[in-house]
């Protein structure tokens, strides 16, 4: 029983303090509702800690079977390990830190993200091969006028881009964001009174 | 469960050995090794698929496979009977025929033959009961019943069983002794004692028969009351139960053969069935040939003389008086003593062995040869073999056949006249191939035979027409004959010849030609395991969904696959088709030239206009109403990926509050911000030499939106910020500042977003929200912000705006040739 | 020279990254794994720093219980956390999993309520103004029946295909639709817009590092 009910509890009474908190921003309940996410962000470091160990793990024991892949696996927890112990011991803002994060970290990150210009372009060009229907017709559309109005040649173009990205887009942005919202506030008022329990077993 | 004797450990039946200990296990089961059904240990055949559970070496004794009649001749006898040596003297010789002869039994067993296997002498441990029980009480009278011929009584049907004498007497020196009660039917049990019929004696009294297996039709042959006042002649019954025919014999004196040397044939009268008792002593031999012998019935049998019956004919035997049909099946007589009397009284009774003492009684003994003129017939049971074919190369075991008796012919057989009197008359009568019929099975035996078995031989039946009694046939038998009245009790078989029992087919299957089931026939072809007609449509289950369907369809397409053919193997990594990686390189080179074009300054000028956006001016509005010493909240949310976008953001607006000098604490909620936090820092620092602490790196804010609402929330925190400033190239955390800072209420700050190209879209919504005071997206809105400040971006920012000019639009002709190409080619485009 | 060091580093990187582009190969895994690595160990590294230097460090030894309590509780919270990991004691660390998803929910309720939820619904309304001009009113109109119908076409009633729909339902789904096909097009510019930028920018870095290279052997060739 405790095993189960114990979280769950934990979690309950928790989510009602900090929502009291949010709401009813008075004396005492302000200071729960801090210092209960004060600690909060402290579990969450241990979260990523467990993260990081559990992808140690992984490669680690694809390194040990010796399976396909595991020379990259070396790398990779070669580097994890070694970056981790040079921050570490020299801190987030030391000089080799620095070096580390701006002519290494920073180019190759962006040189991934440099390689997605020519995947979404292609994949724009299969669009229609794919669905032929007048939605995404108007997507190519679209698309076309906002990436020739972004920048514009002729001043034309770009108010029209603006005035696209400003109405329509705008418009169903903000459903879909709406549409997000009341799901998270859903899913967030089951989790506080306990209705679903991701963090139990059962 | 097998428990073992010496270790007590308990084992799976059919063990031989203890698998803790080791010691041999006694077998209380024995497993079929067709089917795998355990069966008694006492079984030859598998109870289920009638398979040989014991090998025929094992069940025929050594001595039995001597004779070589006897192992042509061996037959299993039924389904699941199992069988026993046949009990062969050394008087049996020339077993030439291999007819069986259910009296053979009642013959007495050679003198000077080895003792009949008793019921000691027989492997009786592992023998069901029905079997024990054949098993002569008393040893003695198996000895002497030594002379008489060796019938196994396991051979004998239950029904015939009880035929056989249990036990020759002392009384039976004269006349053959009545078997016991317990061995005999109460008919002629009871005209046993003192005359003991001599065709009902059997020489093996290991397994007598209970007179409880009398067939129904033959029970109501059994004599009410012991023939006893058959003395000098069996009494086979009384007058009102005896035939017309029999009882016109009554008066005639028994004939010298009925009263054999032996004189154990000769039942006592007071023994004989009452029906019996009427006739003379000379018709007591042919009563009991008749009586004894089974529903077999003989083509050779002359028809009966209903106009030479007595008067005294019982009623029921009245109505059974012969037709004067003859019997359609063929018929193969049992005899044993009978055919001593049969000798006697010169009747073609079948060859019976005389050599052995056989415990006919006395009535019996006047239609049977002397028992020493008929040899003990191997144990093959007359119903198993066909007619025509000999039997398989089993040795005798439980068959007994009509031999030869060639001592038969030695001597003469004195037939009563009354029985020559039974003699056919007419040839239609008795059809040519009346003496084979003796030897024949009838249709309704025939379907009892137990696979494996095959006809008589042909040779190995007479092939002489049924002549007359008493004559001596081909292959020295004698022809037997059978009162009508006994063949008008056969069964009707007219109705069982149309269908072939499975037992007919099974016989005529072929046989196995190696293997360990070589020799077996009956035994199952090998079918494929799933046999399926070729147009077979499986019928989807009821419920079944369409996957369950599909998935179902997969597999069977699958396995249809031929393993021959070549399958395609999936690769781990899929490798895009030529197609795809040329489209892929003219794509990038088209990118990169577009690119490198104003990076490398081949444009004259430059090319774009001055975006327009929005949330520029407002945003340079905040900022510029900020006062020096105000401090500034920045968020600086991305990461290495986006550096290269941001920081031309991040430099416009860290520009304009350096030089407002704002004091600026810098926070992140990604982990690598802290390091591009403290570079911009330096940078600020080696630009503009603010005083010192005017740049603050606040370091991780972990948690996500926990660490925003701890962060926003915190009232002792200094300096408090006025301008919150978020640079955003990830949708969440510009998200979590928007809600906490809208969570804090009335300490909200005011912001100011800086987001890239791709975020700006995602997150317009929030833009246009109470407390963002302005926003400006991607590169462009970073020359829109210079441009607002009346400043000329830098030759660096314009030629990247060139190259991203150059860029989308090449971006957005490839787009329109794509889709121009994949509208006009229809589905011959799509590769 | 760090400088150049910096740009030498950087560009074979962005050579190894991009060697992609020919197809996939070992040395592009390789570069992507030391990428991949190395940015975890940073992450780390900076999580730790924070848990040792701005929490553990704070304990004072002249601090009383409460405040012990106050820096030690979450300590072992996240111990028992670490737990998970192993199989058998994973139901050690529910506890802290509760905490944490408890005040996680209650924070993204409270943010997605009043930061989102009412600013959203707000905001479109003051759109429609009057007092804005025909054009703004339009455009707030036009807002405002986007945004409406951009939330029934994730309606889970109207999204049932066999359920007959009435005409005006029918409508305004599809014009739903169509405003949700417009944000999503302009998104994928906007994405393609920054891959651009940063294309851009490392062609840039690569352009730096041509000449540089051009430099160095024109120095060395003496040409």
């Amino acid at each position: 029983m405790l095993k189960r009910t114990l979280p769950t509890a934990v979690a309950i009474s928790t989510g009602i303090l900090v929502l009291l908190g949010s709401f009813l921003p008075v004396s005492p309940l302000r200071e729960v509702r801090l210092f209960l996410i004060q600690w909060a962000m402290v579990l969450g470091i241990f979260a990523f800690i467990l993260a990081f160990l559990h992808l140690l793990r992984v490669h680690l024991i694809r390194l040990g079977r010796r399976s396909k892949g595991w020379s990259t696996s070396l790398l990779l927890v070669l580097s994890a390990i070694s970056v981790l112990l040079l921050v570490s011991t020299q801190g987030p803002t030391s000089q080799w830190s620095q070096h580390l994060m701006n002519d290494f970290l920073v180019p190759g990150e962006s040189a991934l993200l440099a390689l997605t210009a020519v995947t979404l372009v292609l994949a724009g060009m299969r669009m229609l091969r794919a669905r032929r229907t007048s939605g995404s017709i108007l997507f190519l559309l679209i698309a076309v006028l906002m990436l020739v109005g972004t920048v514009p040649y002729v001043g034309i173009l770009g108010e029209i881009a603006d005035w696209i990205q400003g109405v329509p887009a705008l418009a169903g942005m903000r459903g879909l964001l709406l549409g997000v919202a009341l799901g998270t506030t859903m899913a967030g008022l089951r989790v506080v009174f306990g209705a679903t329990r991701p963090h139990s077993d059962d | 469960m097998i428990r073992c004797p010496k270790c007590n450990a308990l084992n799976k039946d059919g063990s031989s050995f203890c698998n803790k200990c080791g010691s041999p296990l006694q077998k209380t089961q024995i497993r079929c090794p067709m089917c795998g059904t355990l069966n008694p240990v006492g079984n030859l055949f598998c109870d289920r698929c009638h398979a040989r559970l014991v090998p025929l070496e094992k069940v025929i004794p050594p001595e039995s496979t001597a004779e070589p009649e006897e192992t042509s001749a061996s037959r299993v006898q039924g389904i699941s009977l199992p069988t026993r040596p046949a009990a062969t003297g050394e008087g049996a010789a020339d077993k030439g025929e291999e007819s069986l002869n259910w009296l053979e039994g009642l013959l007495k067993p050679e003198s000077e033959a080895e003792t009949p296997p008793s019921e000691t002498s027989l492997p009786t441990a592992g023998l069901p009961d029905w079997i024990a029980d054949l098993a002569p009480a008393e040893p003695e009278v198996q000895e002497e019943a030594e002379a008489e011929t060796t019938v196994a009584p396991a051979e004998l049907p239950a029904w015939l069983s009880g035929l056989t004498p249990a036990e020759p007497t002392e009384e039976s020196a004269s006349a053959p002794a009545i078997p016991q009660d317990t061995e005999l039917p109460e008919w002629l049990a009871a005209q046993g004692e003192e005359e003991p019929p001599a065709a009902l004696s059997t020489p093996e009294q290991e397994a007598p028969p209970a007179p409880a297996e009398m067939p129904a039709w033959l029970s109501g042959l059994t004599p009410a009351e012991p023939a006893e006042e058959a003395a000098s002649a069996p009494a086979i019954s009384r007058d009102t139960e005896l035939p017309e025919w029999l009882t016109t014999q009554r008066e005639e004196e028994p004939s010298a053969a009925l009263n054999t040397p032996e004189q154990e044939i000769s039942p006592a009268p007071a023994e004989m069935p009452a029906w019996l008792s009427g006739l003379t002593p000379a018709e007591p031999a042919e009563e009991a040939a008749t009586s004894a012998l089974d529903t077999l019935s003989d083509e050779s049998q002359k028809p009966t003389p209903q106009e030479e019956v007595a008067a005294e004919i019982p009623a029921w035997l009245a109505d059974l008086a012969p037709a004067g049909t003859a019997p359609e099946s063929k018929t193969v007589i049992f005899t044993d003593e009978e055919t001593t009397s049969a000798q006697e009284i010169k009747t073609p009774v079948p060859e019976l062995e005389t050599e052995k003492a056989h415990k006919t009684p006395a009535w019996l003994q006047e239609i049977t040869p002397a028992p020493e003129t008929i040899s003990p017939p191997p144990s093959v049971p007359a119903f198993t073999l066909e007619e025509g074919e000999p039997p398989a190369e089993e040795t005798g075991e439980g068959v007994v056949f009509l031999d030869e008796p060639a001592e038969l012919a030695e001597k003469a057989v004195e037939i009563p006249d009354w029985l020559r009197d039974l003699a056919p008359t007419s040839t239609e009568e008795a059809p040519a191939s009346a003496a084979l019929q003796q030897a024949e099975v009838p249709q309704w035996l025939e379907s009892l035979r137990p696979p494996g078995t095959g006809p008589l031989p042909e040779t190995a039946l007479p092939d002489t027409e049924p002549g007359s009694i008493g004559e001596e046939v081909a292959g020295g038998l004698i022809k037997a004959e059978i009162p009508t009245w006994v063949q008008q009790l056969r069964p009707d078989t007219t109705a069982t010849v149309a269908a072939p029992s499975p037992l007919d087919e099974v016989a005529t299957s072929p046989q196995e030609e190696a293997g360990p089931l070589k020799g077996l026939q009956g035994i199952l072809p090998a079918l494929p395991v799933v046999d399926m007609p070729p147009d077979f449509q499986p019928q989807p289950a009821l419920g079944a969904s369409s996957q369950v369907m599909e998935a179902a369809q997969l597999w069977q397409d699958l396995l249809q696959h031929p393993r021959s053919t070549k399958r395609p193997v999936a690769r781990a990594h899929a490798r895009p088709g030529w197609g795809q990686t040329v489209s892929r390189w003219i794509v990038a080179v088209l990118l990169v030239l577009a690119a490198l074009a104003p990076i490398l300054g081949f444009l004259p000028e430059t090319l774009a206009q001055p975006p327009l956006q929005a949330g520029v001016a407002p945003l340079q509005l905040a900022v510029e109403g900020l006062q020096a010493g105000d401090t500034a909240l920045v968020a600086l949310e991305y990461g290495p990926a986006e550096a290269n976008e941001m920081d031309h953001i991040t430099e416009a607006l860290l520009t304009h509050l350096m030089e407002h000098g704002v004091q600026v604490v810098a926070v992140s909620t990604v982990p690598e911000g802290v390091g591009l936090i403290q570079t911009w820092l330096d940078w600020a620092e080696t630009r503009y030499q603010p005083a010192e602490g005017s740049l603050v790196n606040g370091g991780y804010l972990p948690g996500e939106s926990n660490g925003i609402a701890q962060f926003l929330g915190s009232p002792q925190r200094t300096p408090k910020p006025d301008f919150l400033l978020v640079l955003a190239a990830r949708t969440g955390p510009l998200r979590w500042w928007v809600e906490q800072n809208a969570v804090a209420g009335s300490r909200a700050l005011p912001m100011g977003v800086g987001l890239s190209a791709s975020t700006g879209p995602r997150m317009r919504p929030y833009l246009d929200v109470y407390g963002v005071q302005g926003w400006l997206i991607g590169l462009p809105g970073t020359t829109a912000y210079w441009q607002s400040r009346g400043i000329r971006p830098n030759e660096g920012l314009a030629r990247r705006l060139d190259a991203l000019l150059l860029t989308q639009w090449v971006a957005a002709g490839l787009l329109l040739a794509g889709a121009a190409y994949y509208l006009t080619a229809g589905k011959k485009g799509a590769a | 020279m760090p400088e150049t060091t910096g740009l030498i580093i950087g560009s074979i990187v962005t050579l190894l990254i991009f060697s992609y582009l020919i197809g996939d190969n070992l040395l592009y895994r390789w570069a992507l794994a030391l990428l991949v690595g190395a940015s975890t160990g940073y992450a780390l590294a900076v999580a730790l720093h924070f848990i040792i230097f701005d929490w553990v460090n704070n304990i004072q030894p002249s601090d009383s219980l409460t405040l012990r309590l106050y820096y030690l509780v979450p300590l072992l919270l996240g111990a028992l956390l670490l737990l998970k990991g192993i199989p058998r004691l994973s139901a050690l660390g529910n506890v802290s999993m509760g905490f944490m998803l408890g005040v996680g929910a209650a924070v993204a309720v409270s943010g997605a309520l009043l930061g989102t939820l009412i600013p959203q619904m707000q905001t479109t309304a003051t759109g429609i103004s009057l007092k804005a001009g025909g054009s703004a009113l339009l455009n707030g109109g036009l807002i405002l029946v986007g945004t409406l119908s951009s939330l029934f076409v994730f309606s889970p009633r109207l999204r049932q295909a066999d359920k007959e729909l009435r005409p005006i339902t029918l409508w305004l789904q599809r014009l739903g639709r169509a405003f949700v096909v417009v944000s999503l097009a302009v998104a994928f510019s906007g994405a393609l817009t920054s891959a651009l930028t940063i294309l851009i920018e490392r062609l840039w870095g690569l352009a730096d590092f041509a000449q540089l290279l051009f430099q160095f052997l024109s120095s060395v060739t003496g040409s």
